[in-house]
């Protein structure tokens, strides 16, 4: 038990008190203090972990697992949530940051009943981060060890966590995590209450979720494409497709919630759909941690796997009783009348839901199979591409019908419509090479599967090309007509948010498609005295500048290639590519030169001798040349400035709704 | 209006149905031991996950261009020899474990397209080895 032990039992047992006091309604306005407690004790707990990373004191467990002394400052900084004991903490603190951010603006009856809910949740991770306390230290992991005994140094920080990217991943996706708490809290108040206001305090958060999720996401994918094996931006890891899954659960949420408050409908569904983006986001921290699944990111197992278990079977269980009890209690009251647009929106969270559904069951069928046939297996990567494909084409057709529409041209694009689905189909079974199947013919996956799947897998990809252009054309409809409309700029920002984030749906399904399945690879090799010479691969040439190789004061080797990148004649970019030893085994540090239309990927992975003359050192280089990866950072970053957007357009309407309030009131005075 | 709401849940049903019963038959690679790879015949065609540690010093490269490399894989119980054509993942230990995906030949070598090294936050070793150093 050391001091930062202390202060998380103390605030967890203030976390249960203030809980007590809220419920009875005794003492509100202390257990607010209560709360406001609690947060200061895990800024404490949270500096003091920061604290120890900085002063490198590796009597604490969790402080000698991730740093040494060599480790630069910085990522003695994100070391702090380098595992999941720091995770957890990080997570309990970011909910109590929204306890605390969140009382303005809401009622005193509703603020008491959400923040009911997310303090029993905190309570919750605070209780796992007593578990799994970061501050362990080294005699109480092994009892053996002389309490003089102090490691000389730490085991220091993965190299690969030594990334700026994955330094600010985590936290970034645990602030989307912890935000759904309070959608989480919103939407199972409203199914209780019929008290459609509840809905509106989750739905303003749960766009600032998604705002996190996406960059969390997007980082992630980011380092995950300049580090290599680990299957490019993408590669649907059970941890990577974990995340994404309430990703899509929260969109069909925001979707959702639009036709909640504008027509009335899918009122039962919308909170269900907030409450499970709750539970899958449990869920994702659940796979991370306990250890069952085959992943590459994989934790080792623990103690707590059995409590998130726990905790999911909890949130089922409410969610199932809260629909239950609406359905008893409220006569539904949604507006039967139909029309086109609120025909379209319900396709659309369909969709989102189906595709949601497809990521949920690859993830979790190794799972059942393991529990009732006792069988390991693995779901293939190509099961999520292909079922999901045919889905995200309709999505397309869906985006760009919802935009373009009107009551006055809807005959008109009913046909345009026609015309593009035709050409989909048709396009779906014109191939002009490999690289336009599904999945390419030499991929394993091939060998096992029946006709049927194969003639799946063999679809073309150009079948994409007509419904992105629809779904272009439509958002242009759209912003011609709002141009029109627009006379007021102080509107506009929501609306440009809109078109914003779903143009950039179009650049990330564009960046992601193309750069995965036109990727080309060669390898060149350069002596060693080839130096100053250029060597072309298809139209690039790569030219060697230096080769260098030194030891470090550890005595870890490290070979450095220096090359530059031309095109036509001209110098594109130059630098270095990397392999190198360390404490973790050799490490690769690629070189990528960035272009908009296609990155040079240069990949050196060691000096070798030349099998038929072995005094001759040769320079092996892997060459990939990935088409369009930049639309689709730059369709993130567009997502991202979309909803932020949106979101300062919410700020500014809260505020005005605030002073018109308080101007009623004082003008009652 | 009431046909129609049946007749679109039917559709999500169906479409869920199917989606889950491909994954069922079309999509599912096995994980398996060495020795149930080594004793089963039909790994030769279809792709298998082995999970193992490598054979302390059996890991070399054999070719620079392409990238060949081959080492033992045990399960503690049965050895395994490994062809794996491609680049080593970024920090690969051929102390740590590894998980290897491909097929079977018919001389008992394990020809991998696919070779995943275990995640950075994994390497959690007991402090008493350190200490005793």
């Amino acid at each position: 038990m050391t001091v930062g032990d202390i202060f998380l039992i103390l605030s967890f047992l203030l976390t249960v008190l203030s809980i007590l006091l809220i419920r009875t309604g005794k003492n509100i306005r202390f257990a607010k203090k209560l709360l406001v407690g609690v947060f200061i004790l895990l800024t404490i707990d949270v500096l003091l972990l920061t604290y120890y990373f900085l002063s490198s004191d590796f009597r604490y467990f969790y402080v000698y697992s991730y740093s040494s002394h060599e480790l630069p400052l910085v990522y003695k900084f994100s070391a702090v949530w380098a595992g999941q004991e720091g995770t957890y903490l990080l997570w309990a603190w970011i909910i109590s940051i929204s306890i605390f951010v969140l009382r303005r603006g809401i009622s005193r009856k509703r603020y008491r009943d959400v923040i009911t809910i997310t303090t029993v949740v905190n309570a919750f991770f605070i209780f796992l981060t007593v578990l799994m306390s970061p501050y362990k230290t080294i005699y109480e992991i092994e009892p053996s060890l002389p309490g003089t005994f102090i490691p000389p140094d730490g085991r220091g920080l993965n190299p690969l966590l030594q990334d700026p990217w994955m330094a600010i991943h985590p936290p970034i996706i645990f602030i989307g995590y912890a935000l759904v708490t309070i959608t989480f809290a919103g939407s199972l108040l409203y199914l209780w209450t019929n008290d459609s206001r509840y809905e509106v305090i989750g739905r303003s958060w749960a766009k600032g979720s998604w705002l996190f999720l996406t960059l969390g996401i997007a980082v992630g994918g980011y380092w995950s494409y300049k580090v290599l094996g680990w299957g490019g931006f993408w590669a649907w890891d059970p941890v990577e497709t974990s995340s994404l899954i309430p990703w899509l659960t929260l969109t069909a949420y925001l979707h959702g919630s639009y036709q909640f408050r504008t027509k009335q409908a899918l009122r039962l569904y919308t909170p269900s759909v907030g409450i499970i983006t709750f539970i899958l986001v449990v869920y994702a921290t659940f796979i991370t941690r306990s250890g069952l699944w085959q992943s590459v990111h994989a934790f080792s197992e623990t103690t707590t796997g059995l409590f998130l278990a726990g905790f999911l079977i909890f949130g089922l269980v409410m969610l199932v009783f809260s629909v239950y009890y609406h359905d008893r209690h409220y006569k539904m009251e949604e507006d039967e009348s139909q029309d086109h647009e609120r025909t379209i929106l319900f396709i659309t969270v369909v969709i989102l839901s189906i595709l949601a559904f497809i990521s949920f069951w690859g993830l979790t069928f190794p799972l059942i199979s393991q529990a009732v046939r006792n069988q390991q297996i693995a779901v293939d990567p190509e099961f999520f591409n292909l079922w999901s494909y045919p889905f995200v084409l309709i999505l397309l057709g869906v985006l760009g019908f919802c935009f373009a529409f009107n009551k006055r041209n809807i005959k008109l694009l009913i046909q345009i419509s026609l015309i593009f689905t035709i050409l989909t189909l048709v396009l779906l079974f014109i191939t002009p090479g490999k690289d336009y199947m599904l999945v390419e013919p030499d991929k394993s996956f091939f060998v096992k599967s029946s006709g049927l799947t194969r003639a799946f897998a063999s679809l073309s990809l150009l079948s994409l090309v007509p419904p992105v252009i629809y779904a272009l054309i439509g958002i242009g409809f759209a912003i011609r007509r709002d141009l029109k409309k627009l006379s007021n700029p102080k509107n506009s920002l929501r609306i440009w948010g809109k078109h914003i984030i779903h143009i950039s749906i179009i650049f990330i399904l564009a960046g992601a498609v193309v750069s995965t399945s036109f990727e080309r690879e060669q390898v060149v090799t350069f002596e060693i005295e080839e130096q100053g010479i250029i060597k072309m691969v298809d139209e690039i040439g790569i030219k060697l500048y230096r080769f260098d190789v030194h030891q470090d004061r550890q005595g870890f080797w490290k070979q450095a290639v220096f090359v530059g990148i031309y095109s036509g004649g001209t110098k594109l970019s130059e630098g270095v590519a990397v392999f190198r030893d360390s404490p973790y085994g050799t490490v690769t540090d690629v070189y990528i030169d960035r272009g908009i239309s296609k990155d040079i990927y240069v990949i050196f992975q060691g000096v070798v001798q030349n099998p038929s003359n072995p005094s001759e050192i040769l320079i092996p280089l892997k060459i990939k040349i990935i088409p369009w990866v930049m639309p689709l950072w730059v369709g993130i970053f567009l997502m991202a400035s979309g909803m932020i957007c949106t979101l300062i357009d919410d700020l500014r309407l809260k505020r005005k709704r605030e002073k018109m309030r308080r101007m009623k009131i004082e003008s009652r005075i | 209006m009431d046909n129609k709401k049946v007749l679109i849940g039917i559709a999500i049903i169906v479409i869920v149905l199917v989606i889950a019963y491909s994954s069922l038959s079309q999509f599912l690679s096995p994980y398996k031991y060495v020795w149930e790879v080594k004793e089963d015949s039909k790994y030769s065609s279809e792709p298998v996950y082995v999970a193992g540690l490598i054979v302390d010093g059996s890991f070399r490269q054999v070719s620079d261009n392409p990238k060949v490399y081959e080492f033992d894989l045990t399960d503690g119980k049965m050895n395994m020899h490994v062809v794996y054509e491609g680049d080593l993942p970024a920090a690969f230990d051929p102390s740590q474990g590894c998980v290897v995906y491909g097929t079977i030949g018919p001389d008992g070598t394990f020809k991998a397209v696919k070779l995943l090294a275990k995640c950075p936050s994994k390497y959690q070793e007991k402090i008493r080895e350190r200490a005793g150093e």
